[in-house]
């Protein structure tokens, strides 16, 4: 289901049925939702092959942010100096892409939960709108829905205070997200490790992938600015 | 050859210094332009792209002033009796100029102050619109129906200027109104169903509704929700349109303006 779609196909993705054939020359790209009754066609020329990745649900149901708030569906307590490290599980959409060579666009991304809804992240004055989520717990990789990636995320209390964590704030740039090519669905961010810091800012750390044979996406050209530090700053509370 | 060697000798002897300054001019030129660009990079990296066009086009324009100084200094310019006329000149530019130079301070004021920079939605007496450009004189405004307004920098400096963008979220205020013989509580219901499933109504600050006022033809309902600022026309648009369809489906009456008037005495009405 992820990767490289082969011509003539017809998949199924979700609410999705895209269809891919080969026509006089050149090839069309069909995508009916069949939940929404929308209906997307493409011409493409030869030469282009086209790909399903996993994506940040960022682009539902337009672009706004970059920045994803993933409310956790159990709260964690941490004690001081301790660190606890849980898997979870976040929404991701998926991105038809459209490759010839290493130059690509996106001519369609399938919402995979259309309840989308965007939150304020701190005040009105300084915050920050960020596409809301629920993270939910989960056991492996192996076990994460369909329409979720596997995202294991590592706290570390540098108080010498209890602290509390009910939020993670992460950013698309960069966080990335990674597929297998060919499998049914197997898709996971890199590790991520949030260091709290004081009562109401806390860091977020984007390091090394789960599974290093693991495809990375290509970041979109809105997500792709230059990425001086990898991490978030989460000032506002957590 | 010797003679063409000769001529040359004497050609560079003669204009000599007109050589060296027009070398001069040019290598100052080429100097001014590099460090143009190298500064320009520099500066986008920590400021506004627009403020760093600014600092580095005033910085080019005066290493070209000096170069050409230089270059007539070489040349044997007497630079003196430029300096005396520049000065007198200076002073009848000086009150000839003054409002460009009053809107000069206002912009580099509003600039470095960043009341406002492109992109920004703004309203300026009145006048509400998208900032195109903020130039040291003026700045451009696009309002929403697409046409084109410059004001002088002095003017927004002394105009109210609200600036919708400096907060990333937007508050829209609505006020649905019932018929009093309905059932208030069915509206509640209805009117935040609606507003829940809007996508871009903001979940978090959370929506409020509730009655603000008993008016004279109904009950108003005051429906205030938070987006984010660059989709408050889209949300505007389309949720009001929402609420008033998912109201009337469910049969609530929305009152027209009504008044009750009572006679004193009771009319008799006859038939003709």
């Amino acid at each position: 289901m992820l990767g490289r779609i082969e011509v003539p196909s017809d998949l199924r993705i979700g609410s999705y049925e895209i269809s891919v054939r080969a026509e006089n020359g050149f090839l069309t790209y069909r995508r009916v939702d069949s939940s929404a009754g929308e209906e997307r066609r493409y011409v493409l020329s030869r030469g282009i092959e086209l790909r399903a990745v996993p994506m940040y649900p960022i682009f539902y149901p337009r672009f706004i942010t970059q920045f994803i708030l993933c409310v956790l569906e159990h709260e964690i307590v941490v004690a001081p100096g301790a660190s606890i490290r849980v898997s979870l599980e976040i929404p991701v959409d998926v991105a038809i892409y459209a490759y010839s060579g290493n130059s690509f666009k996106i001519i369609d991304v399938l919402a995979l939960h259309k309840d989308a809804k965007y939150v304020l992240y701190g005040t009105t004055y300084g915050g920050t709108v960020a596409r809301f989520c629920v993270a939910r717990l989960t056991k492996s990789v192996n076990d994460v829905e369909f329409g979720y990636a596997y995202m294991p995320l590592t706290i570390k209390n540098c108080m010498g205070r209890v602290a509390r964590v009910s939020k993670v704030l992460l950013d698309a740039s960069p966080l990335r997200l990674y597929y297998r090519e060919g499998s049914k669905w197997y898709v996971a961010t890199q590790s991520i490790t949030m260091n709290i810091v004081t009562d109401t800012s806390a860091i977020v750390y984007y390091e090394k992938p789960v599974d290093p044979r693991a495809l990375p996406i290509d970041d979109p050209e809105s997500l792709r600015p230059p990425r001086v530090y990898n991490r978030t700053d989460m000032l506002q509370g957590y | 050859m010797d003679v063409v060697l000769a001529a040359l000798v004497k050609f560079f002897e003669t204009y000599e210094r007109y050589i060296e300054a027009t070398i001069a001019l040019v290598l100052g030129v080429t100097l001014s332009y590099f460090v143009r660009k190298l500064l320009f990079k520099q500066l986008a990296r920590g400021m506004p792209h627009h403020l760093a066009n600014i600092i580095t086009r005033g910085v080019f324009y005066t290493l070209l002033l000096i170069v050409i100084l230089i270059a007539a200094g070489i040349s044997g310019i007497n630079l003196m009796g430029l300096a005396v006329a520049g000065s007198v000149a200076g002073v009848i530019l000086g009150f000839a100029l003054q409002p460009v130079i009053t809107n000069l301070a206002a912009g580099m004021l509003i600039i470095t102050e960043k009341i406002l920079s492109p992109g920004d939605l703004v309203e300026i007496d009145g006048v509400r619109g998208w900032v195109v450009d903020v130039s040291l004189f003026s700045i451009t405004l696009q309002r929403l129906d697409g046409v084109y307004v410059r004001y002088p920098n002095i003017k927004v400096l002394s105009s109210k200027v609200l600036n919708y963008s400096r907060s990333p979220v937007m508050r829209i205020d609505f006020v649905v109104s019932i018929a009093y013989k309905e059932d208030a509580e069915k509206a509640y219901e209805i009117i935040r169903k609606v507003v829940e499933a809007h996508p871009l109504v903001l979940k978090d600050p959370p929506p409020e509704i509730f009655v603000s006022n008993l008016g004279s033809s109904g009950v108003d309902i005051l429906v205030r929700v938070w987006v984010p600022t660059q989709m408050w026309y889209e949300v505007k648009r389309d949720l009001l349109w929402r609420i008033k369809k998912a109201i009337s489906d469910a049969g609530i009456e929305i009152p027209f303006t009504q008044i009750d008037v009572w006679f004193r005495n009771p009319i008799r009405v006859e038939k003709s």
